[in-house]
């Protein structure tokens, strides 16, 4: 085979190209956050962008949570992974939630609906410890990317008693969500049922430099 | 003999049970006689109703649910907060550790089944003023904010501020202040400070108005005419009547922040903060929707000093000009490279230059603010405030002779939990020394509070923007108001 010298500079040339292309490929795959780059500081009279659900959510992401004793199950932590997935049909979204607590282990299936346009989130849960809720919610933001979901349950049957839900799903990263959560049991007010944090799973390269 | 023994099993576990319930096992811990002293000496400052912690710690049906994760969190240290490196930094008078033995006893406690106790042994509740924080009582003079506000259910709140005219005749000097917010949940952060009103502005119901008795609320301040003379150190901008405004000395103008976790400053008899007798109060507020619509109405305590004041406290940030320099300038190096001052070709004014922004995905992005020391000078306290890229805070003394000193190291800087520290010992400083404050920020992905990794980050007010306050608080020790007439 002979080196013929066009074959030699094209090599030369994807030798030197190859590295930035990985590169750049590797900086468009890294997360962003919902905010556009403006080149200048915000402004008031900027808008906030609709929630991008597709951009955000899909994927596989691991939590951690401390809840106290409730008709949910016992005190303790609980930890596990919650898959979104991206819709099939455009018209809703699934989720299944793996997790091991106090109580052993569990899942959580879900069905989600987000409309973009009316800033709406609407999800029901299907729990094998043996209770099932809806909840919805609204969902605002600022500029900064940050947005937050105001979710909130009609009172359901848990463990031989009405408990009701409010929780406030912080969407403080790309790859990071918090969720403030109270209950209330027996029509009795709402009181601290945890903070936990979700974590989305991304190659090691795109997390960090 | 097969009822005999139930019977037997039975009784024998209705007397183990009873035994168990009221925690009369030998060496098991129960909440009456054991860890309820602990959470009162430690924990229900903010555990206890209506405060800032999400829930209440005082009575047994508070605690008993969260059991579990009461040892998790305490056997790890998470709680109570502190996030100073102890074994990097100074002593600090308000430091919140528990002891080893009280984490034991927490730790056995939940082990042994997070028993209640009997009834008898449960110590009085701390005798605590109803929502203020400071333990030695209600304050002598109480400012509210001039009005209810309204925070609605959703959207953007910017800042605003509101003002309160000082009522007394003469300046008095506060020992002991406290920012109270009526709404935890709404109050994203507050200050305080003695200001002069902007130019051509008028107070109605606590609101500026301009003259014309037009809200300014959310309005740009009037600008001052051109032909009007500007005196030194002042500016009709916003901003610059925040940082202009002084009484005395700079940095005596603020007089603390609340943000969660601080909201308390307290100051050493003899010194204290001014409140000027022809200042007003400016409350700036920075609210945070939560969902539902809230109404909040902030309180800030005074307890005046109980001792005539000599020195009078001030905040400024390392990297600011020494206070009794008229010629000093800010001192910064970002990323190892040193902001010079700008001179305007038209006044001459020398200006601190225009620090850069963050880059996007960076970590480890380091500014490092210095203040020489002219003069003598008593630090007191320290107070890091970054926002949501802050990953670091550090101050660290030079003496005359070269020898370094890390008074605070807060490695793992918290934006939704920052101390004011206040060093359990005054530490004097001669001239010659001075104060460093390396701050670090992370705008990349492992910062697990950053909305935007791949955005620029400016430096500004809103928590998407950065912030450098190594807030850092002193007094020049040739200062004696006993001996001075009042400069105002």
């Amino acid at each position: 085979m002979r080196w013929r010298p066009v074959r030699v500079v094209l090599l030369l040339v994807a030798t030197i190209l190859l590295p930035h292309v990985v590169s750049s490929q590797s900086r468009q795959a890294r997360p962003q956050g919902q905010i556009p780059d403006r080149g200048r500081p915000t402004e008031s009279s900027d808008e906030v962008p609709l929630f991008d659900y597709d951009a955000y959510f899909p994927g596989t992401w691991a939590f951690e949570w401390r809840v106290p004793e409730s008709p949910l199950g016992l005190g303790g932590t609980i930890e596990g992974t919650e898959v979104f997935s991206a819709s099939t049909d455009g018209r809703y979204y699934t989720s299944r939630i793996e997790a091991s607590g106090p109580d052993g282990d569990f899942t959580a299936d879900s069905r989600i609906i987000y409309l973009a346009e009316q800033k709406a989130f609407s999800r029901y849960e299907v729990d094998s410890r043996g209770f099932e809720f809806f909840k919805a919610g609204r969902i605002g933001g600022d500029l900064g990317g940050f947005y937050t979901v105001h979710y909130e349950t009609p009172p359901f049957a848990a463990g031989g008693q009405q408990v009701q839900l409010r929780m406030m799903t912080r969407l403080v990263s790309p790859v990071n969500y918090r969720v403030e959560s109270r209950i209330s049991i027996n029509g009795g007010p709402f009181t601290n049922f945890g903070n936990a944090w979700w974590t989305k799973n991304v190659p090691s390269e795109t997390a960090a430099r | 003999m097969r009822k005999f023994s139930l019977v037997f099993v039975v009784f024998g576990l209705v007397v183990s049970g009873a035994a168990a319930g009221a925690g009369q096992g030998k060496g098991v811990p129960t909440f009456t006689k054991d860890v309820a002293p602990i959470f009162y000496e430690n924990c229900v400052t903010c555990h206890r109703p209506n405060n800032i912690a999400p829930m209440a710690l005082l009575e047994y049906a508070d605690a008993r649910p969260w059991a579990r994760s009461i040892k998790d969190l305490v056997v790890a240290r998470v709680m109570p907060p502190w996030p100073a490196d102890p074994d990097k930094s100074l002593a600090f008078r308000n430091e919140r550790y528990l002891d080893q033995d009280d984490i034991d006893t927490i730790a056995a406690w939940v082990d042994g089944g997070a028993l209640k106790g009997i009834d008898a042994d449960m110590p009085p509740a701390p005798d605590l003023p109803e929502g203020w924080t400071y333990e030695k009582g209600e304050p002598d003079y109480v400012f509210d904010l001039p009005i209810e506000y309204t925070i609605a259910a959703e959207g953007e709140e910017d800042y605003i501020d509101f003002y309160s005219d000082i009522p007394w005749d003469e300046d008095r000097f506060a020992e002991v202040l406290e920012l109270r917010p009526s709404d935890y949940r709404v109050v994203h952060h507050s200050g305080a400070y003695t200001v002069d009103l902007p130019w051509g502005t008028q107070v109605i119901d606590g609101v500026l108005h301009d003259l014309e008795g037009n809200s300014l609320l959310r309005a740009p301040l009037p600008r001052r005419p051109p032909s009007e003379t500007v005196e030194e150190g002042e500016s009709s901008g916003r901003v610059a009547q925040r940082v202009f405004n002084e009484v005395n000395l700079p940095g005596s103008s603020k007089l603390l922040s609340y943000v969660p976790g601080r909201g308390v400053e307290r100051h050493r008899p003899g010194t204290g903060k001014r409140l000027a007798s022809d200042k007003w109060i400016r409350w700036t507020m920075h609210y945070n929707p939560i969902g539902v619509e809230a109404t909040e109405r902030s309180k800030l305590g005074i307890w005046f000093n109980t001792v005539p004041v000599t020195h009078e406290v001030l905040t400024r940030q390392a990297g600011n000009a020494f206070p009794t320099d008229p010629f000093g300038n800010d001192i910064y190096i970002v990323q190892g490279e040193e902001v010079k001052p700008t001179k305007d070709p038209k006044t001459g004014r020398v200006r601190r230059g225009q620090i850069p922004n963050i880059p996007p995905y960076t970590d480890n992005w380091k500014i490092t603010g210095i203040t020489p020391i002219n003069e003598p000078v008593t630090l007191y306290g320290l107070s890091p405030h970054m926002h949501l890229r802050g990953k670091s805070l550090k101050w660290v003394v030079t003496y005359p002779d070269g020898r370094e000193l890390t008074i605070l190291d807060v490695p793992e800087f918290d934006f939704n939990w920052q101390i004011h520290y206040e060093l359990a010992e005054p530490l004097h400083l001669p001239a010659g020394s001075k104060i460093t404050g390396i701050g670090v920020y992370d705008n990349s992905l492992g910062n697990r509070w950053n909305p935007g990794p791949h955005l620029e980050v400016y430096w500004g007010q809103q928590s998407w923007d950065e912030m450098y306050q190594a807030f850092t608080e002193y007094t020049v020790e040739s200062q004696d108001l006993t001996k001075r007439q009042s400069t105002n």
